[in-house]
């Protein structure tokens, strides 16, 4: 299931290093770009400051990922319970849960909850015959009808006493040393949460999910490392993450009902739950703990997917809002900073595309076009740099940050009016909804 | 085949990332030009004046002259900067001849009071005028002379192409810089013609000339005739009077690019009265260049003025020769003085 490991080369290894070069020269002709035009701070105050900040941003991202290190191995093996919902998932379920049987951990201290959530295809059926190969180690909890993914997985965690609690995708797969190397971080008794890595297992899928898997890519080991090296994460994957026991069970009945402006939140549940933890603990990353995830590959289906995230970031960055002050002042710098930059970005693009042209001679459109290809070439040339063998994947991060400049970045603004929905858009617009208040 | 094909594809897959740069070292003229912009928009006031102050030794030197109010020196200024080019004169340099100037007690007028002045109106002059005048109309020219002046209680006259005003040359003032230059009480706004800054070919085999000063040559149409040279250059200067009026700045002289008047060509019989005829009867004052650069102090009287171009190889010591053997009271020094 999982990619095999590459072979890597001698020549792999160069251009990594000359991709680092390619990378610190591009971000230092970037600063340098931004120093020629620091006076104009005093004619266009808001449109150049916000023009450093989005630099200050990214930089500074790159910065805390390059002193970001994953918690070291100190020997912990405490019980775990990965909590697994399904809803007609009949295709992958039965390979997803043998995934986590497989996992280098010891049998006695790894319980499986497969939560079948009302499917109505043989969900059910699949989930049972892995529990019946695997000796007690599956146990299946069965919702007669559909009930939402976060009662799903509530009632896994209610069924469990186990100290650690994990929650894996349906649709992602483990590396088998990927929860043994989760689990460390928790050697820290103040942290309550740690997210692991997702990369993109469909990667040959097609132009979009290249583009997702470098996207992927940048958004944990460049933001989540740079998030981690504050403990604030804001967000745990719902791919693979893992939570003390006794970080969530205080949140758990608010969290599996909560409501957003009157209606049930049926999405955004590891963004929710990772919220509830953070309050009052510290939330890392592990970079060392991989899943591997199936990202969508239809257009359709991403921009749904998108929609959906979004509109989860829009209430959940309500509620991180209000106390990610009391965290460390550079995260909760960066995190007011992450909140306030996209919905701004749209503006500061049409302004360069579409009204700069007009108001002025000169080149606004390409150079902002220009930076927006910087980005994008440095996130690209930190996928190089990082991954053991070169592929050309990597071009895929630079089509990314356009498709995102004329697709995505104008569905904030759809997402924050509209995020008091509760569709899915991918899945039946009822499910969930019923929850008892 | 399939391992070839691997390994090309490998080869191409690298080659993406010396690709990548392309996109950015193609903006990379964009942005020094946009940047040139902006410095130009934003960042064109005047430079702060240098402190100068003339040696002891020199002060003593620069004994004073006696005073002509009856005859106005006229300096021809350029370009202020660091280049050290053959038009140019550095910040520094400007200002001690400003202050040489001052110390010798001379006072700068305006163009309306030169204009008096030649119309034979003495009243009102100082006892030591002089105009000073800058040629082109050039942004550092004025960035450079404009707080020295100011420190100096000295003004000057600016002379613009207007074509490369409404080309919006960056290295060249705006209408909206001009006005505020004006405003300011500190400078003139006069002509420098309107497109005539420029050489034009004068026969097939690559001589040329001022714009102004000769018969034009093109392929189509062979030697233009006088009539059609006459046309030409009175269609730049109508064009010239007519821009500075529309920007309510009143024509009263225009100094002729490079300073050339068609002396020195060969159909200067015909050219020079053709053009100083047109040069008089629209601005009634125009400046040239005198040969040897050692111009009489003008005169009043109509038409044609010499003035005395400061290029970068002139110091105070050259200035201060120049003055003194042109002053009216000094014993003659040289050749005659010829009557303008």
């Amino acid at each position: 299931v999982l990619p095999p490991r590459p072979g890597i080369t001698v020549l792999d290894r160069l251009v990594r290093v000359g991709a680092g070069a390619y990378l610190l020269a591009l971000l230092g002709a970037v600063i340098a770009f931004k120093g020629m035009f620091l006076d104009a701070i005093a004619t266009d105050p808001l449109f150049v400051a916000y023009g450093i900040v989005v630099v200050s941003y990214i930089m500074s991202r790159f910065l805390f990922a390059a002193m970001y290190r994953p918690a070291k191995d100190a020997g912990l093996e405490p019980r775990v319970a990965i909590v697994m919902p399904g809803f007609n998932e009949e295709a992958a379920i039965a390979q997803s849960l043998r995934s986590l049987l497989v996992a280098d951990y010891p049998a006695d201290k790894l319980e499986i909850v497969a939560v079948n959530d009302g499917s109505t295809d043989r969900t059910l059926d699949r989930m049972e015959a892995v529990a019946a190969e695997s000796g007690g180690r599956v146990r299946v909890i069965d919702f007669a009808r559909n009930q939402g993914k976060r009662a799903a997985m509530a009632a896994g965690i209610r069924e469990t006493d186990a100290e650690i609690i994990a929650f894996v995708d349906s649709d992602s797969v483990l590396e088998p040393e990927a929860l043994r190397r989760l689990v460390q971080g928790f050697a820290d008794p103040k942290v309550g949460a740690i997210c692991g890595h997702a990369d993109v297992l469909n990667v040959d899928g097609g132009w979009l999910a290249k583009m997702q898997a470098v996207r992927y890519f940048v958004a944990f080991k460049v933001v989540k490392a740079a998030e981690s090296l504050f403990g604030a994460v804001t967000c745990c994957s719902g791919c693979f993450s893992a939570y003390r026991r006794d970080a969530i069970l205080p949140h758990l009945d608010w969290w599996e009902h909560q409501r957003f402006l009157g209606l049930p939140s049926t999405f955004g549940d590891d963004r929710s739950l990772t919220n509830c933890v953070l309050r009052t603990w510290k939330v890392r990353y592990d970079s060392r703990a991989v899943s591997h995830t199936i990202v969508p590959e239809t257009f359709r289906q991403f921009m749904k997917q998108q929609v959906r995230w979004k509109r989860s970031w829009t209430r959940e960055s309500l509620i991180v809002a209000k106390f990610i002050w009391r965290k460390h002042p550079i995260a909760a710098l960066s995190t007011y900073v992450g909140m306030l930059l996209p919905l701004v970005a749209p503006i500061v693009a049409l302004r360069a595309l579409l009204w700069l042209p007009f108001a002025q001679s000169g080149g606004a459109p390409l150079i902002y076009l220009a930076g927006v290809y910087a980005m994008a070439v440095a996130y690209g040339l930190y996928y190089v740099m990082r991954q053991p063998r070169y592929s050309g994947v990597w071009i895929y991060g630079i089509a990314f940050c356009f498709f995102y400049l004329f697709f995505l970045l104008w569905q904030t603004y759809y997402a924050v009016v509209t995020a008091r929905s509760v569709s899915w858009g991918t899945r039946p617009a009822t499910a969930g909804t019923e929850v008892p208040s | 085949v399939r391992r070839l094909t691997a390994k090309l594809r490998r080869a191409g897959a690298l080659l993406l990332l010396p690709l990548s740069t392309i996109p950015l070292v193609a903006v990379a003229p964009r942005i020094v030009d946009s940047h040139a912009n902006y410095e130009r928009v934003h960042n064109s006031g005047p430079l702060p004046a240098p402190a100068v102050a003339l040696s002891p030794a020199e002060r003593a030197g620069y004994a004073r002259l006696p005073a002509h109010p009856d005859a106005v020196p006229v300096l021809a200024y350029h370009a202020i900067n660091e280049s050290h080019r053959y038009l140019s004169i550095t910040p520094k340099e400007f200002a001690r001849q400003m202050r040489l100037l001052r110390h010798l007690g001379y006072e700068a007028i305006s163009i309306a009071a030169y204009q008096r002045f030649r119309a034979g109106d003495t009243a009102g002059l100082p006892a030591r005028p002089v105009l000073i005048t800058f040629d082109g109309g050039r942004l550092d020219a004025y960035r450079g002379a404009d707080r020295i002046l100011e420190r100096e209680r000295l003004r000057a006259t600016m002379f613009v192409v207007t074509a490369r005003i409404e080309r919006k040359d960056p290295d060249h003032l705006t209408w909206r810089e001009l006005h505020r230059m004006a405003d300011s009480g500190r400078w003139d706004v006069q002509s420098g013609t309107h497109d005539a800054d420029r050489e034009v070919a004068t026969d097939a085999i690559g001589g040329h000339a001022s714009f102004l000063a000769a018969r034009r040559y093109t392929r189509s149409g062979g030697k233009e005739t006088f009539a059609g040279f006459e046309q030409r250059i009175t269609t730049d200067i109508f064009a010239a009077r007519k821009a500075l009026e529309a920007q309510g700045f009143e024509p009263r002289a225009i100094a002729a690019p490079f300073g050339d008047e068609g002396r020195h060509g060969a159909e200067a019989a015909r050219i020079v009265p053709l053009l100083s005829g047109l040069l008089t009867r629209q601005f009634g004052t125009y400046f040239v260049r005198d040969e040897a650069n050692n111009p009489t102090y003008s005169h009043s009287g109509a038409g044609r003025v010499s003035r005395f171009e400061v290029t970068a190889s002139v110091g105070t010591d050259q200035l201060y020769a120049w003055l003194r053997r042109r002053d009216p009271g000094a014993p003659a020094t040289d050749s005659p003085r010829k009557k303008d």
